[in-house]
């Protein structure tokens, strides 16, 4: 009886204990993995090379370039998210920038706060900087295109049964003229089964 | 005559920039572009903020899963909200035999709050233990008290 009671009182212990433990492990940022069928970081990867990929090969960069000798400078604006889900545009928005500059073939300029951060430090330099260190005013590169985005989707759902479609949009307009020059498009896809 | 030749000259100068800024504006140029540009000029701060960053403009779909567990969690409310009510009504209005309660003796001849049975309640501090706000505190310390169980069993046993 004695050798049954203390197995006992472990397993009575171990069921207490369970519920409490969770696993966690790290795993390749590249790695595929799809949990509850909603928007997630293969989604944002998939926007994000699609996107920069036909950014950087269309030819609106190359019709600039022949007229005017020099790399595009791009302002990236506001991405408006129209779907049914949280989403964040900065993820895919980020990996597109990094290209950008790494790639030489487009350059960019700061907006929002970030450059109302930049105006302030200047401002500050002014009286707190050297001379010879001191920024100028007046001096900043004048974007040619802003960037800007739509995300939109539909939900066709039937009890456990769900397609999701989600369609990703971003457009460079031209400053002076008003014209869109660049269209990029990434459609997405699923079919969720609960 | 000195003063007045200044003039001339400050005159004759002021024409000449004006008309070398006329001469750098495009042609093409919409002659009334400077209404816009006051009306934009004044906007400036309110749409550069939001550069560069996502406009939730979300929809609500319909998701089978999620509107079963929807139901589900506003029944569990309802439950819980009704729960609480009758333990706060009885807190104030209980009675250990509620067919005495049912207006049969309760006629209205109620002398100060007598009505030939003692209220149990009518003290709130009577029935202090009621458990009225929450429902996930059962079992605090399930570790705990599974410890203290096998130490128990463990110590009858031996």
């Amino acid at each position: 009886m004695k050798k049954i009671i203390l197995p006992l009182a472990m397993a009575f212990f171990a069921m207490a204990i369970l519920p409490a433990c969770h696993t966690v492990s790290r795993v390749d940022s590249d790695s595929e993995i799809d949990i509850s069928g909603k928007w997630n970081d293969v989604d944002s990867k998939l926007v994000a090379e699609e996107l920069t990929k036909q950014a950087l090969e269309e030819q609106w960069l190359y019709q600039f370039k022949r007229a005017n000798e020099r790399p595009p400078v791009v302002i990236v604006g506001m991405v408006t998210n129209k779907s049914h889900e949280h989403i964040e545009a900065e993820t895919f928005i980020k990996n597109m920038e990094r290209e950008f500059i790494n790639s030489q073939k487009v350059k960019l300029v700061q907006g929002g706060d970030k450059r109302e951060q930049i105006r302030a430090e200047r401002a500050d330099q002014q009286t707190n900087a050297s001379v010879s260190t001191m920024k100028q005013w007046g001096l900043e590169i004048g974007a040619d295109f802003m960037m800007q985005g739509d995300i939109n989707s539909i939900v066709d759902a039937y009890k456990r049964k769900k397609v999701v479609y989600y369609q990703v949009n971003l457009e460079l307009t031209n400053i002076q003229t008003n014209e869109i020059v660049w269209i990029g498009e990434k459609k997405i896809k699923k079919y969720v089964k609960n | 005559m000195k003063n007045s030749l200044t003039i001339l000259t400050l005159g004759v100068v002021l024409m000449a920039s004006t008309s070398i800024q006329a001469q750098t504006q495009n042609p093409d140029q919409n002659p009334n572009y400077q209404q816009s540009r006051d009306k934009y000029m004044t906007q400036t701060d309110e749409y550069s903020q939001k550069q560069g960053t996502t406009e939730q403009d979300t929809y609500k779909a319909y998701d089978w899963t999620e509107h079963k567990e929807e139901v589900k969690q506003d029944r569990i409310d309802r439950r819980q909200d009704r729960r609480l009510a009758k333990y706060q009504s009885r807190r104030y209005y209980y009675h250990p035999h509620p067919y005495y309660n049912n207006g049969y003796y309760n006629n209205g001849y109620n002398y100060n709050g007598y009505n030939g049975y003692y209220n149990y309640n009518a003290n709130p501090y009577y029935y202090p233990s009621y458990n009225y706000g929450g429902y996930n505190n059962y079992n605090s310390y399930p570790v705990l008290n599974s410890l203290l169980l096998g130490y128990t069993l463990y110590s009858i046993f031996n």
